[in-house]
């Protein structure tokens, strides 16, 4: 892919002839446009179960979505009304939501940065080692695999305050134990060791696949320029060329860390004192405990764009940056 | 005054497999030496030992008489071309170019992006290179590209940067591994010439990975022929050419293919192909397998048979415009034989179903059973020049 296209021409005109000349003496007769007409007649027809399926199946629950957005709906009373943007400016006052819309930050902002980093480095200390690669591969990535439910309990267990091990080998060394789920300080970091926990392995088998797709002569170029220790060389080659991966990674880990439910919804239900209320939780206990429907499609609409608006960020700002060719 | 690159005794093994045996070179200063051989003889390995970037199992590898066996590739001083290139594709060609030099001239605080540039003396450094980059880019015909990333260029215009970036910093020697296979045929050849140039400007030895023959023939001062994993002759390309030291190297060099016919030696020491005698002393024991290898250009035809050749049966003449190929056939061989004529002899001869070759004494280069070249045939149209710094290995 070329994304800097037109600069080629601009440039150096009798170096690069231009790629893509003008068809040869074709003149623009009323037969070509004929032609033209029918073979577009030709595109939207089969194109037209593709554009009908994706209305049905994506663009109208969306849009159904909105609609109910903008109403007070609540499953089970018959009359609903109207309220138009009041909607969302009733969220912007919700104590609840925003706290939820923080704590999601909060979490999003410590497991990102801590999987992608650590991903990255597992990933690196894999590749460059001889012996048990296929070993620590498998291993490190056992949680993606995992059920998250069911090691929601071995987390509970890990993590009890009286009798969990982490607590216990925190005495062992003398250090006082912490209520790591029942704090409401300690909540939200708790729940992030356990969403870094779980995308660690899946990081590290992406950024693996990134390394392996390095071409190797350019270390070999790095060693040849001067690049001495493995700090140049990462910077030189490595970093670089992983650009596309990193991306990649960090926009799989934020969509991923913004969705967290399962842990949130079997440790600590959004408590101690809705001090671990994340978006996804408030949304379902406002649709399928209160029944809210209205107030909860809201809520589900702020959060969608909120990704999408994280997504674009990333795509349109970063890929420019990190794809070379 | 010491070689410029010395290798001793060089010998690698990737596990169970012996990738190089005993290799010896050296090369003289300012010298362009190729290694060609066919794929997997180990050429590309030996560049890269040499480079610093693999290690050898045994020898010693010495730069203007210092030992850098123990030496890593950056401590080496010299710079490589790859096949691919291997240009950074997030940089610039202007940045990639400036990088063997920032690495070398600049330490590592004055490296650091943005704060680098304001401590110590590292404006004037990177004036400095930046002249550098300028001056090696100006030899290359590539001042107006140096702005671009490599995804931006076409393979020529990457080829000159890739060389640009290993001109700019003035190494003692240039190692190339196949830089021009990447490259459409028209353009191959017109690079070789500036390849050549460069080398001939830079005064530094050069060495030159190819499988091709032509590309070796044609721009090295010496061509060292590796089949593998050993080298078989290193001479200058005449001598390559018309005294092959090995059967391989024989087979290898010169296309079309050189023509070999197996020989039966008699009594009288003659070698007898087909029932015919085709060698009058071929300096071999009776019984003894011999090997006769024939030049396609020195194949002479004739229309009726002659003293010393061999009736063959016309298979096909393929007309080249400079010059025409006779493929033919003789009885009880199994490769064809093929002779190169002029093209007007080659149409004086196309009605003619059945032909005879022969070959004069002094274009018959005879082996031995192990292809080992039997000495006492020695081609004489040879002019003495051509003979320098020649030696089988």
């Amino acid at each position: 892919m070329l994304r800097d296209g037109p600069l080629r021409e601009d440039l150096m005109p009798e170096v690069l002839p231009p790629e893509d000349l003008p068809p040869r003496g074709a003149p623009r007769d009323a037969a070509r446009g004929e032609i033209d007409r029918h073979e577009a007649r030709a595109a939207w027809l089969l194109s037209l179960p593709t554009l009908v399926l994706m209305l049905l199946l994506l663009v109208l629950p969306c849009a159904a979505l909105v609609a109910l957005s903008l109403t007070d709906a609540e499953l089970g009373v018959p009359e609903m009304h109207f309220l138009g943007l009041d909607a969302y400016l009733n969220l912007l006052t919700d104590r609840d939501f925003i706290r939820s819309f923080r704590n999601t930050a909060v979490y999003v902002g410590l497991v990102t940065p801590a999987s992608v980093v650590l991903g990255l480095v597992l990933a690196l200390l894999i590749e460059a080692g001889t012996d048990l690669r296929a070993f620590f591969r498998s291993v490190f990535f056992l949680p993606v695999v995992a059920l998250t439910v069911a090691m929601a309990s071995v987390w509970q267990y890990l993590m009890h305050p009286s009798f969990g091990p982490i607590n216990l080998m925190l005495k062992l060394v003398g250090l006082p134990s912490v209520n790591w789920l029942g704090s409401s300080d300690i909540v939200l970091p708790a729940l992030a060791l356990i969403g870094i926990w779980q995308a660690v392995g899946f990081n590290m088998v992406l950024f693996l696949a990134g390394l392996a797709g390095i071409n190797r002569d350019l270390y070999a170029a790095a060693e040849m320029d001067g690049a001495r220790s493995a700090w140049s060389r990462f910077w030189t080659v490595t970093w670089p060329m992983l650009g596309p991966t990193t991306l990649f990674v960090v926009t799989i880990t934020v969509i991923n860390a913004v969705k967290v439910f399962e842990t949130v919804a079997t440790l600590t239900q959004g408590g101690p004192a809705k001090s671990s209320d994340v978006l996804l939780w408030t949304i379902y206990q406002e649709g399928f405990v209160y029944l809210h429907v209205g107030t909860a499609s809201a809520m589900a609409v702020v959060f969608i764009v909120v990704l999408m608006a994280l997504l674009l960020v990333q795509t349109r700002i970063l890929e420019r940056k990190v794809h070379y060719t | 005054m010491s070689a410029a690159v010395e290798l001793r005794g060089i010998g690698k093994s990737f596990g169970e497999t012996r990738i190089l045996e005993e290799i010896d070179l050296a090369a003289a200063q300012g010298e362009f030496i190729a290694l060609v051989g066919p794929s997997g003889c180990g050429k590309s390995t030996l560049l890269r030992i040499i480079a610093g970037l693999e290690q050898a199992d045994e020898g010693a590898i010495a730069l203007d008489g210092r030992d850098v066996t123990g030496l890593r590739a950056a401590d080496r001083d010299m710079a490589m071309v790859f096949q691919s290139y291997a240009l950074y594709p997030h940089l610039t060609a202007r940045q990639n170019m400036m990088l063997p030099l920032a690495m070398r001239r600049l330490n590592a605080t004055q490296r650091l992006p943005l704060v680098g540039r304001f401590l110590g003396s590292a404006r004037s450094i990177l004036e400095e290179m930046a002249r550098d980059v300028e001056q090696a880019a100006a030899t290359l015909k590539i001042s107006a590209l140096l702005d671009r990333k490599p995804a931006q260029m076409s393979g020529g215009q990457r080829q000159r940067v890739a060389l640009g970036r290993a001109l700019v910093r003035r190494p003692q020697a240039f190692l190339m591994d196949e830089p021009l296979s990447n490259l459409d045929a028209s353009l191959r050849v017109h690079m070789r010439a500036e390849i050549v140039e460069l080398h001939r400007r830079a005064g530094v030895v050069t060495i030159y990975v190819t499988h091709d023959q032509e590309e070796a023939l044609g721009m090295a001062d010496r061509v060292a022929v590796m089949m593998n994993g050993r080298i078989l002759q290193i001479a200058d390309p005449m001598t390559i050419y018309r005294e092959p030291a090995h059967l391989d190297v024989a087979c290898f060099i010169g296309s079309p293919r050189i023509n070999l016919l197996p020989l039966t030696i008699d009594a009288a020491g003659r070698g007898i192909c087909g029932g015919q005698v085709l060698v009058e002393r071929a300096n071999a024991a009776q019984g003894e397998r011999v090997t006769l290898g024939v030049r396609p250009e020195t194949l002479v035809v004739h229309a009726e048979p002659q003293a010393l050749s061999l009736k063959v049966a016309v298979t096909r003449f393929e007309f080249l415009g400079s010059d025409a190929l006779l493929h033919a056939r003789a009885a009880g061989l199994d490769a064809p034989l093929i002779a190169k004529l002029t093209p007007a002899m080659a149409t004086l001869l196309q009605h003619h179903g059945e032909l005879h070759v022969s070959a004069a004494p002094e274009a018959c280069l005879l082996f031995d059973a192990d292809g080992q070249r039997i000495a006492g045939t020695q081609t004489s149209a040879l002019p003495a020049s051509f003979g320098r710094a020649s030696h089988a290995a």
